[in-house]
């Protein structure tokens, strides 16, 4: 490892450019014909996956390497196409949601939600108090175990499968346990839940959850201490300081939403710009640094755990009385019926924003077009900015803190 | 830099988490404890009398997303009050392709199939992961007191009329 | 996980099981009570206090929004506001036109997506409506009370052509290829219009609504 940051500052110490770090001044062309490139004979062709341990999915880029830098990378998505769009067209309003899990497979409460709301949107659905707040706290819940999945695999990424690497791993999935045993005590799935549906919730807060959530985050916060005691760490902070900058301008150009942007100095977040569920009764603190590298994102996630346990406590010692769902229960396919309308609902997922647009045609039992809007797929077109001018050991963690999902990104 | 004082960090940590309780467990020495509410395999139900409680209507057919449930509606007569109704024969559930959903379980209108929380023994053949009516009312039978809820008792979660303390 | 002593099937099964009902978990179908909606809100209130009044600030700076976007397609597009299909249908020729001006004059800085969709011919009650496809694009402000704006555009099917918003988002690069790949809408404009989501070999694009969903792919080899 040592040697390794090495040989990568002595790449940027003979590079022949101003500077290695990305500027505004200077942005990678993505679309560089590299025969205009002056060493264009000696370019190395290297393909870093499909299947690679420090890709997040089957996600191929192929790059071009003068010795170690990177000149071009072009990035190849579509391996985990599964055509769910044209799926939910066959499917009723009711069955779209266990499908849609499947999307971001890290977060699929998110999936759920952001389905759903479109539907209720657009059948004039009020969803109950109660139920706000069950999913409100659900997000969040959600966000923190996809975060710590996130910081898991961005440090065995930078760590190695086999060495330091799977120690953090472990960890993160430790503290993921817990969070998965509380969906668990609550839907009766550990992931792909399901408890969603149009109106509100199919199952409800159990007796005895919040002593249970408390306890579960108790947990989570020590331990939360323990990874940035383990993390703050020279080299990890050599690996990922001004590693993969993104500006503001380029953030907002690409389409970058969630931790990217606000690790790159721009105060956005859905929660509290575009209140959905209950979050407009709520103090949403918004975590921005200036950075725009990968240390600056880390951090960024790192704080949203914190914030997100702050939220989950606030949400679970305050759960209203009522009803969680406000449509009468399923009883069959054919029970919710959109003939006409388009819409566009977006909410704040862990890696951004995450949207429906959803068009009824026909006879109002399937979806006439559902669409997705993957904030993992803004991500990923990012990689060609992002990667030139840096090397390989840099190329992997500016992928791990992209945080893509392949499940939502294809689809 | 030769990043000594890191390593050494880094060992000092490592030494400090191998001194502390393990997180592991001994599966299957030790079982850890599943939430009540722990969805895996299915069951079909027989009502008090012994009469099956599956009228055949395929709602469940109907509505499952991956369409592993597959069955036949007969009009028979009941064993049990005399009275011709109808059931399901060949009920199969393909455990493969299931997603564990629940909603077959959600528009059940007789409150015949639940989720049992004991997860099927896995098979040397596509066959034994195919659920077929035996299979089913056996679970049934012996592994109802594992199911949290039926129909009715999701329907009481949803009800949006509910109002409670 | 022992299995309780099982009763004898058939015969005597009904007996033994007739004494309770389908016996659920200690536990498991107890909810959580939880307590008046005045007496959480108020709570909340107190936790939170700049909540409410930061929301209905924003609420009322998206409102004004809305309205400043509304007057604006009106006057310079000609086009009335049509939320409950989504959006405005916009001439297609002024497609790029409109982007632009959001970007640049209303502060619509940031891409969110592009969603194309394919409706064959049909027969409607006004005469016939011939194959088309509809192109819906979301912008949106950024920071506090952020809006979305959305449009649509019509583009006849044999054209199926419409201007590129990729010198002005780059973000809308992967976005339109992808529409295109799976649509087959091609965009005037764009630096490397090609399949993104499909191998670059595949015939058709499944989205249209005369591929059909089982349609046979050739294992890839």
């Amino acid at each position: 490892m040592a040697s390794t940051a090495a040989v990568s500052s002595k790449a940027r110490a003979s590079s022949t450019e101003a500077s290695l770090t990305p500027t505004r001044a200077f942005v990678p062309d993505p679309y560089l014909d590299l025969a205009t490139y002056a060493a264009a004979a000696d370019l190395l062709t290297l393909s870093l996956g499909p299947q690679h341990p420090s890709t997040h999915g089957v996600f191929r880029v192929v790059l071009y390497l003068d010795g170690e830098l990177i000149v071009k990378a072009v990035p190849h998505v579509g391996y985990l196409h599964r055509g769910v769009e044209k799926l939910c067209e066959k499917l009723s309003y009711s069955n779209v949601t266990p499908i849609l899990d499947k999307n971001d497979y890290v977060a699929p409460m998110c999936n759920e939600q952001a389905a759903n709301m479109v539907f209720e949107q657009l059948l004039g659905v009020e969803v109950p108090l109660r139920a706000k707040f069950v999913r409100t706290l659900l997000a969040e819940l959600q966000r923190i175990a996809s975060h710590l999945l996130w910081l898991g695999t961005f440090a065995m990424d930078l760590g190695g499968a086999l060495g330091g690497g799977t120690s953090v791993f472990m960890y993160c999935f430790r503290e993921r346990e817990l969070i998965l045993d509380l969906f668990e005590e609550l839907t009766g799935c550990r992931f792909h839940y399901n408890t969603h549906c149009i109106g509100g919730n199919r199952h409800d807060i159990p007796a005895g959850y919040p002593a249970l959530v408390h306890q579960s985050l108790d947990l989570i916060e020590a331990r939360l201490l323990e990874y940035l005691g383990m993390l703050e760490h020279p080299i990890f902070r050599d690996r990922t300081r001004g590693v993969g900058t993104v500006d503001a301008e380029l953030a907002l150009e690409l389409g970058l939403t969630g931790p990217l942007l606000r690790a790159s100095g721009i105060d956005h977040d859905l929660r509290r710009d575009a209140p959905y569920h209950v979050y407009d009764l709520l103090d949403v603190n918004v975590i921005c640094d200036d950075g725009g590298d990968c240390y600056a994102r880390y951090k960024v996630r790192l704080q949203e755990i914190a914030e997100s346990i702050r939220l989950s406590r606030l949400l679970i010692d305050n759960l209203p009385a009522g009803p969680i769902c406000s449509t009468k229960p399923l009883s069959g396919v054919t029970q919710f019926k959109i003939t006409s309308g388009q819409a566009y609902v977006a909410i704040e997922s862990p890696r951004g924003e995450l949207g429906t647009w959803l068009i009824a045609g026909g006879k109002g039992m399937n979806p006439y077009r559902m669409k997705l809007r993957p904030p993992s797929l803004h991500a990923l077109a990012a990689v060609p900015y992002l990667f030139p001018r840096h090397t390989l050991s840099d190329a992997v963690a500016i992928l791990g803190s992209l945080d893509p999902i392949m499940g939502e990104a294809d689809r | 830099m030769l990043y000594l004082t890191a390593t050494l960090q880094s060992l000092f940590s490592t030494l400090r988490q191998s001194l502390k309780k393990p997180t592991t467990v001994e599966y299957p020495k030790v079982v850890r404890p599943r939430a009540p509410r722990l969805r895996a395999s299915f069951a079909l139900t027989k009502d008090a009398a012994g009469d099956e409680n599956c009228i055949g209507c395929k709602k469940c057919e109907k509505v499952c997303p991956s369409e592993v449930i597959a069955l036949t509606t007969v009009k028979k007569p009941s064993p049990i009050t005399g009275k011709s109704r109808g059931y399901a024969s060949d009920f199969t559930l393909n455990l493969q392709g299931c997603i564990i959903c629940e909603l077959c379980v959600q528009v059940c209108p007789t409150d015949a199939i639940v989720m049992v929380q004991d997860q099927e023994k896995p098979g040397f053949s596509r066959e034994d992961l195919v659920l077929t009516m035996d299979k089913l009312y056996d679970n049934g039978e012996k592994k109802l007191r594992l199911s949290w809820a039926n129909a009715s008792v999701l329907a009481e979660h949803q009800n949006p009329e509910r109002k409670h303390a | 996980m022992s299995d309780e002593p099982s009763a004898p099937v058939a015969a005597d099964g009904g007996a033994a099981a007739a004494a309770a009902p389908p016996s659920l978990l200690q536990g498991a179908a107890a909810i959580e009570p939880g307590e008046a909606s005045e007496v959480v809100l108020a709570r909340l209130a107190q936790a939170c206090p700049s909540a409410l009044a930061r929301a209905a600030e924003q609420t009322s700076k998206r409102a004004a929004r809305a309205q400043a976007l509304e007057g604006f397609l009106r006057e310079r597009f000609g086009v009335e506001p049509d939320p409950s299909n989504g959006g405005p249908l916009v001439p297609a020729e002024r497609h790029f036109e409109l982007a632009r001006a959001l970007k640049e004059e209303l502060g619509y800085k940031l891409y969110v997506t592009v969603c194309a969709s394919h409706w064959p011919a049909q027969k409607t009650k006004t005469g016939e409506d011939p194959e088309h496809f509809e192109l819906a694009t979301v912008l949106r402000t950024l920071g506090s009370g952020t809006h979305q704006a959305c449009w649509r555009v019509r583009i006849a099917a044999d054209v199926a052509v419409v201007d590129s918003l990729v010198p002005l988002f780059a973000g809308a690069d992967w976005q339109e290829r992808e529409q295109f790949d799976l649509l087959g809408v091609r965009f005037r404009g764009h630096p490397d219009l090609r399949r993104l989501m499909l191998p670059d070999e595949w015939e058709g694009h499944p989205l249209r609504k005369d591929y059909a969903i089982d349609t046979r792919c050739v294992p890839w080899r």
